[in-house]
């Protein structure tokens, strides 16, 4: 393979696969799309292979197996051109690296090595940490989370032209916390101030696991020594910094296939083919320059983390957030998830949203339902259809209808008929339950006026009660809801101490 | 069209001819010489797909013909009650098969019909559960859902508790619309008929409505005419409404109203479906006091016919 033309057909390929991702996102928020499709978290082998360590929940994990088992024979073609961390980075280079600054061969690259070594070494106690450092989820987040939210608010008229049954969302929809979503994500296009794809290089874990696959890939870059003269216009356009500074040698394990070089050499030097690797050595092993002192502070800071596992849960148990319908236990939740979000995205009332510090410092972008702002639809099972590692398990309509996930209870200081005496009635109107989980009661009272009259007031029934939200949520009290869900007060919590 | 002594005779021919139609027609109204039917009742005795076109079709019939509501060309908005995420077994909304007969009819009537409502819950899931959307596409006729940026305040003439609402644009364009509520237990309105189902195009904070729910339910009839009320009495719920309610509930009532009149409708069907006395429901009595019809159904004129 030599022609000029690769890079274009990569950037091409590069922004279909994007579209892809994209649209997964778009059509998953669609509240009439089928929910089963939400692969792309388990595009990760990352995310994966640490779900399996500490849950045994992947469901969907064919997907990734297969990229992975690829990059044995193409290399590292994942970050290149499916990852849409590595599209979006690639992207902002336009504003934050204008110049196109590289580093050559940087030993800081064996950082992302570190990285996923502790990634795995904690998943061994059980802690899932591939939520906060894998690239896709991060992406995944960031797009759903906070890009699609923000477009849907500055564009929803144009989007409405677009997208089918568009104006019969609940938009603008946004996410409690989106902010920290979004500050995670320009820290990460951030460091592309240092150099290209700082995060690819240095950072991400994912890129570890491909590069080391990648260093015995059979599609590899090879250097006519005749043609070439070593001027070392392809090293510094190499944004992996993959090419030694001769311009002959490959760091194998950093080559994404961008194909770049290959427009940039003027001489025809630089072809792609199917090698052996014995025969085009890398220069350079993946991991190359890790010291006994790095490895000493990833396995000790692993052991640090995995050892606070304890004094963590101390502070984080028997949170008083509530979790979708068919969420595990919080103790297994924690380590089911991996934080992609996608939940969030396939609800159609916008009732879930990330937790920050709310669930702990270990619940950090898990989901919670917020009444306030959406409830959790009466008929809908589309959270745990789309969960990639089942910490929220897959429920039929009929067990959904009587999952419990909390219980509402009515603040008599601002209820109307409790307080004011006024009949209103519209928690008893839209509570879904066959035989109605509230109730209204007819009193004779006294009103200000000290008047005797009849008010209808409603009374909750906790034995009937699921705690869907939607009394919370279409309370008209202003402000903070005179009927809130709350977990059931008499529920066995995982209150330790 | 060129202007020529012919072109300009004729024109002016068929204008007269025009206004002193209309003029009789006043006239004959005026004087009650029109044939005037208060309601319109539909029996049957089996509920099947035919058996609902043919009560539909006897209905328009007995009303005066289709084309007493709906002219060539005209605007035509059909409002059924799909509030809930429910499908059609609950009862909780309009029987998608009788909007899709009235919607078929009036498209062979040579209108262009839209199909709209503003759900309670998420509108594209209502509209697909309660089988609007199918029935939409079937027909061939728009649904909409509604836009939050195209409600307008409009001026509630003579207003028991609210001075202005907030009505959506498509509903006071139209030239012609259908209500089409189901009748069903309503836990603050007592029942939800024509009248109640008004709020489906009304904007605005829902909750805030509820409180004086009954004067503003009146309120919403004075600020929105409606041409055409089809009451969905096929199956109703008689407990545990709007929103929920089992299997036991729901009783066969195998009818259908045809009406121009809310208060009266609604009078009427409380009183024949679920055997309420109209005078115990609080918006009946609050729009009879305010002259917006009687609730003395035995004053009513009717045609009941069985299909």
């Amino acid at each position: 393979m030599k022609s000029k033309h690769w890079p274009i057909y990569r950037a091409i390929g590069q922004l279909l696969l994007w579209f892809v991702f994209i649209a997964s996102i778009i059509y998953l928020h669609d509240p009439v799309s089928d929910a089963g499709i939400g692969f792309y978290p388990s595009l990760s082998i990352h995310s994966i292979t640490i779900g399996y360590i500490t849950t045994h929940t992947v469901k969907y994990a064919l997907l990734g197996l297969v990229l992975f088992i690829l990059t044995f024979l193409l290399g590292r073609f994942f970050c290149g051109w499916m990852c849409p961390l590595g599209a979006t980075i690639d992207a902002s280079d336009t504003v934050i690296q204008p110049k196109g600054k590289t580093k050559v061969q940087t030993n800081m690259s064996r950082i992302k090595f570190l990285v996923l070594l502790s990634s795995v070494l904690i998943a061994f106690f059980g802690f899932t940490v591939s939520g906060y450092i894998d690239p896709i989820t991060i992406a995944y987040r960031a797009y759903e989370l906070f890009l699609y939210p923000f477009v849907s608010f500055i564009g929803s008229k144009p989007l409405s032209w677009i997208l089918p049954g568009y104006q019969a969302r609940d938009y603008p929809f946004y996410y409690y916390n989106w902010a920290w979503v979004a500050v995670v994500f320009f820290v990460v296009l951030g460091l592309s101030a240092f150099f290209r794809r700082f995060w690819c290089r240095v950072l991400c874990p994912l890129g570890a696991m491909y590069a080391i696959a990648s260093h015995v890939s059979l599609f590899r870059r090879v250097v006519n020594t005749d043609k070439c003269i070593h001027c070392g216009a392809c090293v510094k356009g190499c944004r992996m910094g993959a090419i030694a500074t001769d311009g002959v040698g490959t760091i194998e394990h950093e080559c994404i296939k961008c194909f770049d070089c290959l427009k940039n050499c003027n001489y025809d030097a630089i072809s792609f083919t199917f090698t052996r690797p014995s025969k085009n050595k890398s220069i350079e092993y993946p991991g190359k320059g890790i010291t006994r002192r790095d490895l000493l502070i990833a396995t000790g800071s692993s052991v640090i983390v995995a050892a606070s596992r304890v004094s963590l849960f101390a502070a984080s148990h028997d949170s008083f957030i509530i979790r979708p319908p068919g969420a595990l236990r919080e103790s297994q939740f924690l380590d089911a998830c991996i934080r992609c979000g996608q939940c969030m995205n396939v609800c159609p009332t916008n009732a879930l949203h990330p937790c920050i510090t709310e669930a702990g410092f270990y619940g950090m972008f898990t989901p919670r339902l917020i009444s306030r702002i959406g409830y959790c639809d009466f008929t809908c099972t589309r959270c745990g259809q789309v969960c990639p590692t089942g910490a929220i398990q897959k429920l039929s309509l009929n067990s959904k209808q009587k999952f419990v996930i909390g219980t509402a209870y009515i603040l008599h200081d601002i209820c109307l008929p409790w307080s004011e005496q006024t009949n209103c009635i519209v928690c008893e109107e839209v509570c879904p339950v066959a035989n109605k989980a509230i109730t209204l009661e007819k009193k004779i009272v006294k009103n200000k006026k000290g008047l005797q009259i009849e008010v209808l007031l409603p009374v909750v029934h906790e034995d009937r009660c699921i705690g869907c939200g939607i009394c919370e949520n279409r309370c008209p009290v202003s402000g903070q809801a005179a009927i809130v869900v709350r977990k059931p007060k008499l529920s066995i919590g995982e209150r330790y101490g | 069209m060129k202007i020529t002594r012919k072109n300009l005779f004729l024109s002016i021919i068929s204008a007269t001819g025009f206004l002193a139609g209309n003029y009789l027609k006043g006239l004959k109204r005026a004087f009650g010489l029109e044939k005037k039917t208060d309601l319109v009742i539909i029996k049957t005795n089996t509920v099947t797909e035919k058996s609902i076109y043919a009560m539909v079709a006897k209905g328009f019939e007995e009303m005066g013909g289709i084309q007493q509501f709906v002219k060539k060309g005209s605007k035509v908005v059909i409002k059924p009650n799909i509030g809930f995420n429910s499908t059609p077994e609950r009862a909780h909304t309009t029987n998608p098969i009788l909007v899709e007969a009235v919607a078929t009819m009036c498209k062979h009537a040579g209108a262009i019909v839209a199909i709209m409502d503003r759900p309670v819950h998420n509108a594209r899931l209502c509209y697909r559960s309660s089988g609007i959307e199918e029935v939409a596409k079937k027909v061939g006729v728009d649904y909409v859902y509604m836009d939050r940026d195209k409600f307008k305040t409009v001026k509630v003439p003579g207003g028991l508790n609210l001075d202005t609402l907030d009505v959506y644009e498509d509903i006071l364009e139209a030239d012609c619309i259908i209500n089409m509520p189901i009748a069903k237990h309503h836990s603050a309105a007592d029942l939800t008929l024509a009248m109640k189902n008004l709020m489906g195009v009304i904007g605005g904070n829902r909750g805030y409505y509820h409180i004086n729910l009954h004067r503003n339910i009146v309120d919403f009839n004075k600020a929105v005419k409606v041409h055409l009320i089809i009451l969905d009495g096929l199956r109703i719920l008689t407990k545990h409404g709007p929103s929920s309610g089992s299997p036991a509930d729901i009783k066969e009532s195998k009818t259908i109203i045809f009406g121009t009149n809310p208060v009266m409708v609604d009078a009427y069907a409380a009183k024949q479906l679920f055997g309420i006395e109209p005078s115990s429901i609080g918006y009946l009595n609050l729009a009879a006091q305010s002259g917006m019809g009687s609730i003395n159904i035995t004053a009513y004129s009717t045609i009941t016919r069985t299909v």
